[in-house]
């Protein structure tokens, strides 16, 4: 792994890939780190406290039906929170991949004589963000996927996954996460699974149980056809 | 010694070394000079108190384990901070012209940007939380 080219960067929100629309994409993650220098202190001294999560970035319209624009401007509305990845190598299976919960917080469109119709969107974290990886991406298929050793987790650190069904057809797709000390992990993480879903959409699970290092997605459902990415990791400042 | 290009500089983030990632940094010291100015003073006058710094990095980031990306990473939830060394010279202290400057930091800000015909970027601003070492031989 070296440094990495813009290009290959992938972004998604909600079940939406928007890597295609996008041209420049920032991530800001910003501690408290209140100051409580004291008059005896040399120095400066601080504590670590909470943090906020910030995004910016910029594209072009695209006002074809069910396409960026119609997309951003429904997700403006909606009172729920919206899943934001951003993968700065790309969606392959052990990628990384920061995992945000956000509010958007505004959404400027702009023209002017001489260029494309731009389309931008800021938004806010509402939630934990997570520095994982990509557990499963591409075609799903019933059954077990490959397991990864992404390390054990202790009781009290919230791992988090974000299971996104991005296209499905056919019938319904369930998917869960399945753990173990050894590969293939086979026993179910209780509350890591998906509702049952028949449309495309993004649904964020986390639990505080202790886990076993190695874990792995597994899919069901009546579904013909149906394209997942499916990301997971700890919650940053739970442990 | 003389005066020394930007390359030399070595920085260490928590024991990683970031010097091969990091394209620009800034240390910045804050001392507290408080106006102690009377009335019958002619021009200002002022007291030296405690003082803050802070450190400014950025550079293209790798995301690699262990490399920049984690490790800022990290420090963003690191509630004891972490030990940062600015090295302006890149040599270790045998003499009083190679100074190490040593502190404990937090982190205030980690940005990840990228746009398109660039690379992925990284910018982050490190804060004291202790006092700052200038170590020399």
């Amino acid at each position: 792994m070296a440094k990495q080219p813009a290009k290959g960067m992938a972004v998604y929100f909600d079940e939406f890939v928007f890597s295609s629309y996008l041209n420049s994409t920032d991530q800001t993650i910003t501690p408290e780190t209140p100051v409580v220098t004291s008059l005896g202190d040399a120095g400066p001294r601080r504590l670590m406290a909470n943090y906020d999560v910030s995004h910016s970035d910029q594209g072009f319209m695209d006002t074809l039906d069910d396409s960026y624009d119609e997309q951003l401007f429904t997700a403006m509305g909606e009172a729920g929170d919206h899943c934001l990845s951003k993968l700065p190598t790309g969606i392959a299976e052990a990628s990384i991949s920061y995992d945000s919960l956000v509010k958007i917080s505004g959404e400027p469109r702009s023209a002017a004589v001489g260029g494309a119709i731009l389309l931008n969107f800021d938004s806010q974290g509402s939630g934990g963000i997570v520095r994982g990886v990509v557990l499963r991406s591409g075609a799903a298929v019933v059954g077990n996927g490959a397991g990864q050793n992404l390390g054990a987790t202790v009781a009290g650190q919230e791992l988090a996954v974000m299971f996104r069904v991005i296209a499905v057809a056919g019938g319904n797709i369930i998917m869960h996460i399945e753990g173990g000390a050894a590969d293939p992990p086979a026993v179910d993480i209780a509350g890591l699974t998906t509702s049952t879903m028949t449309v495309p959409g993004c649904e964020r699970v986390s639990t505080v149980a202790a886990t076993n290092a190695w874990k792995r997605v597994v899919t069901a459902g009546t579904f013909t056809s149906a394209t997942i990415l499916v990301t997971i990791g700890v919650v940053m400042g739970t442990g | 010694m003389p005066k020394q290009p930007a390359k030399n500089a070595n920085i260490m983030v928590d024991t990683v070394v970031m010097e091969d990632d990091i394209d620009s940094f800034s240390l910045t010291v804050t001392p507290e000079v408080p106006v102690v100015t009377a009335l019958s003073d002619a021009g200002p006058r002022r007291v030296v108190g405690n003082y803050d710094y802070s450190l400014d990095i950025s550079g293209a980031n790798d995301f690699a384990a262990g490399m920049s990306d984690a490790t800022l990473y990290n420090l963003c939830s690191d509630a004891a901070g972490g030990p940062v060394g600015v090295d302006p010279t890149g040599a270790t202290p045998a003499t009083a012209s190679d100074p190490h400057y040593d502190g404990t930091y937090m982190c205030s800000s980690y940005k990840i940007s990228g746009a398109v015909g660039g690379r992925i970027d990284f910018a982050a601003t490190l804060v004291g939380a202790s006092a700052l070492v200038r170590a020399v031989a």
